[in-house]
């Protein structure tokens, strides 16, 4: 019996320490492939910012849009994500600095019902647990999802390697602002569209999409929907649901239908039927920006 | 409930406390409600058609003991034939059908026959094979019928095993439920240690190859011949720490309350014949097949042609065990393949090694046999993953396409994974046949604490927390 106690003293000790250590080079990282740009977000203040999954990591080119903007631009995509990551994001954002527009990335799969628990979805947040509002979105998820917080690795599970390849490597500057694109070109045929009906959509996803909307106006951030090109036959109309809400919060919808967008059919442009390639993404960011300008 | 949930985490000490707790004659009870409540996190009604199969199967081991002749066999008949029944009812029900309606539009008859699409009791193909070995014990004379209907239940339902095995015999597990086991300091430290040991080979493992794995065979069209052979290989070990990881922690936890349960995988990739993989591999599974269909129908000690027909027949119903698809017949039939190939061939390759002067070299030989087997196993994995039989074929066709590039999109998960396949690989080198518990044992206190500590932090670490299922749930 006093060994067990030792060894969970001596586990407790082991995790304080370890929990330590990445605590300390997760603020020094600024990429990594679990989340750690939203470091490289926060060290400095950015007129605009981008948010959304995969589409909005692989669409938005900063480097082309801030030129023709006039303003410093950070996209702050994050593949798998959904709007509940992107609602907490914003409030860390928030309790940073106030960016004067915010542009969302409407994808449907980041407010459709799923088999996982849309609470998982928050993982890149966990070494944020100490601020109230990240705590409180995690809390949410009930004692499954805060009782491993009892652990100071946990935070950064799966993060590890992130944490050890980016310091020795920082590949990637400060002045790195979220792209992460492809060159790769799509190779098969587009996919058919994918309807969904209204009750596919998640009512607690689609909630949070109004609170996002409103935390952001309510701090006098401009909104706006982009729904950026995909490589699909048919269109893929907003849910009557969300519509509804966009109305209601007053948010503009840029869209690029290809029947409308005759220079985003090529093939050439996507790396599959969902997501543009660098080449892709070039040519979008810069059409967006001289549409937003 | 999942053993790496939260729930268990919690339901797993609770119980053991109470076991403990309460005295040796209301224990069966203890652990029978246990076993209803760790059932029923699933899908509770369905904890009925356990209620009716240990009620039948009660029945039959009575009214079999009691009688001799032809009453016997008809007992025996009966409680076979029902088994059966809800195991085709839930199982293969959908698949005949399916393939019914299939020959009707082929033949032009046009005949369909409407499919249930009834969710699979979770854990059905174990507990009814479970089941059936009591009774089929019990009319062969080796074990007494059990009168007591709760210690009854309590062998089918034990919940450490109750949804993935490993399959017990009435031999093995009935008489453990009335003896009285005391706490033991060092039945207790053995078991959590191949909890702990379990929980990393499926969390740390197994989950982080799934990611790798499911990104592959979810879009086989889309990869060439090296990412179909990596994934491939990643899937031989993901089945391995998922379904062994399992079976450490059923092990582990029936341990700890003093229950010694089968040993269900013997490092099965050391393998050097698909024979001794099949030795190896399940083991449960498969001697439970060996004693109840390959012995009965004649074994080894029949003529070649016999011989050919009864293993062929045994892995065939191994694989439809599996799951109702051809896939998981296909790739039955490709392990009985490989065992009369094997037996076909062995003088053969024996001259061929003597060519090769392998026989000089006697771990070079077995290094180059575990090589293949493993290669040959492998293949036979492709059908078990692929989702059906023409993408198996397709993923098939396509694994000679070596220019196609490798697909790396999350290379974190495939560092994980080949770091986690080496550890794996390197610990069942180590424990050379013993558990894991025991060759623990054998080392300095140092070493030991190492190890509890390494696999904690690792788990933590690395682990993946969203508490997927293990894949022989599905079965």
């Amino acid at each position: 019996m006093k060994r067990a106690l030792l060894l969970l003293a001596l586990l407790f000790v082991l995790d304080r320490l370890l929990g330590r250590v990445a605590d300390f080079l997760y603020a020094r990282t600024r990429d990594g492939d679990t989340g750690e740009t939203i470091n490289a977000l926060l060290a400095k203040p950015h007129d605009v910012v981008v948010f959304g999954s995969s589409r909005a990591e692989a669409h938005y080119m900063p480097g082309i849009m801030a030129p023709v903007l006039s303003a410093s631009v950070f996209n702050a995509g994050f593949k798998g994500s959904n709007i509940l990551y992107d609602y907490g994001l914003e409030e860390l954002l928030l309790d940073h600095y106030v960016p004067k527009v915010i542009i969302y990335d409407f994808s449907s799969f980041s407010v459709t019902k799923s088999h996982a628990n849309p609470y998982d979805k928050l993982y890149p947040l966990y070494p944020f647990w100490r601020n109230a509002h990240v705590w409180e979105l995690i809390a949410a998820g009930g004692y499954r999802a805060t009782l491993p917080f009892l652990s100071r690795i946990y935070p950064y599970n799966s993060k590890f390697h992130s944490l050890l390849i980016f310091n020795v490597l920082q590949h990637r500057a400060d002045a790195y602002q979220g792209f992460n694109g492809s060159s790769a070109v799509m190779a098969d045929a587009p996919l058919d569209s994918l309807n969904y009906s209204e009750r596919d959509y998640d009512p607690l996803l689609v909630e949070y999409l109004e609170r996002f909307i409103e935390l952001a106006q309510s701090r006098g951030a401009r909104v706006l929907v982009v729904e950026s090109p995909r490589r699909a036959y048919g269109s893929f109309p907003l849910p009557a649901t969300v519509l509804a809400l966009l109305r209601r919060t007053a948010v503009p919808v840029l869209d690029y239908p290809l029947s409308e967008h005759p220079e985003f059919q090529s093939f050439e442009l996507y790396r599959d039927a969902d997501h543009l390639n660098d080449s892709g993404a070039r040519q979008f960011s810069a059409a967006l920006a001289r549409r937003l300008k | 409930m999942l053993f790496n949930s939260l729930q268990f985490l919690i339901f797993f000490p609770l119980v053991t406390l109470l076991y403990f707790a309460v005295p040796h004659r209301y224990r069966w009870a203890l652990l029978l409600t246990a076993s209803c409540v760790f059932y029923m996190a699933f899908i509770p009604i369905y904890i009925l058609i356990l209620v009716v199969t240990i009620l039948i199967d009660y029945w039959a081991g009575m009214y079999i003991e009691a009688r001799s002749g032809r009453p016997r066999r008809v007992g025996l008949i009966v409680s076979i034939v029902s088994t059966c029944v809800t195991l085709f009812f839930f199982k293969y029900y959908d698949f005949f059908a399916t393939n019914l309606s299939a020959l009707g539009r082929l033949s032009g008859a046009g005949w369909t026959v409407p499919t249930l699409g009834l969710i699979l009791p979770i854990g059905l193909s174990f507990h009814t094979f479970q089941s059936l070995s009591y009774v089929i014990e019990v009319y062969r004379g080796r074990q007494r019928a059990q009168r007591h209907l709760g210690i009854y239940a309590l062998y089918v339902m034990f919940y450490p095993q109750l949804v993935a095995g490993p399959i017990e015999r009435p031999q093995n597990l009935l008489h453990q439920f009335l003896e009285p086991h005391a706490f033991r300091y060092a039945q207790v430290r053995d078991g959590l240690r191949l909890m702990l040991w379990g929980l990393f080979k499926k969390v740390v493992v197994a989950d982080r190859l799934s990611i790798y794995v499911s990104a592959v065979y979810g879009n086989l069209s889309h990869h060439g011949g090296r990412t179909l052979i990596l994934a491939t290989v990643m899937f031989a070990f993901q089945i391995y720490c998922d379904f062994s990881g399992y079976s450490d922690i059923a092990l582990g936890a029936a341990r700890v309350m003093g229950f010694t349960l089968m040993r269900n995988f013997d490092r099965p990739y050391f393998a050097k014949s698909v024979g001794e993989f099949w030795r190896r591999w399940h083991i449960s599974l498969s001697t439970w097949f060996r004693d109840y269909v390959y012995v009965p129908l004649g074994g080894s000690r029949a003529s070649w042609q016999r011989w050919c027909f009864n293993i062929m027949a045994t892995f065939l119903i191994s694989g439809l065990w599996h799951g109702a698809n051809w896939t998981y017949l296909v790739w039955g039939g490709l392990n009985g393949l490989y065992q009369v190939g094997g037996r076909s061939t062995a003088s053969l390759r024996l001259r061929i090694h003597e060519r090769l002067g392998l026989t000089a070299w006697p771990r070079l030989r077995n290094v180059w046999c575990a090589g293949v087997t493993f290669a040959l196993t492998c293949l036979a994995w492709v059908f078990f993953r692929a989702p059906s039989m023409h993408e198996a074929l397709s993923a098939l066709s396509r694994l000679g396409d070596l220019r196609a590039p490798l697909f790396t999109a999350d290379a974190k998960e495939l560092t994980y994974g080949v770091a986690g396949i080496a550890l794996v690989l390197a610990m069942d080198y180590w424990t050379r046949g013993r558990s894991f518990e025991a060759a623990l044992s054998e080392q300095p206190v140092a070493v030991r604490w190492s190890v509890y500590l390494g696999l904690i932090i690792a788990i933590l670490a690395a682990g993946v927390f969203n508490a997927s299922q293990f894949i022989y749930f599905q079965f």
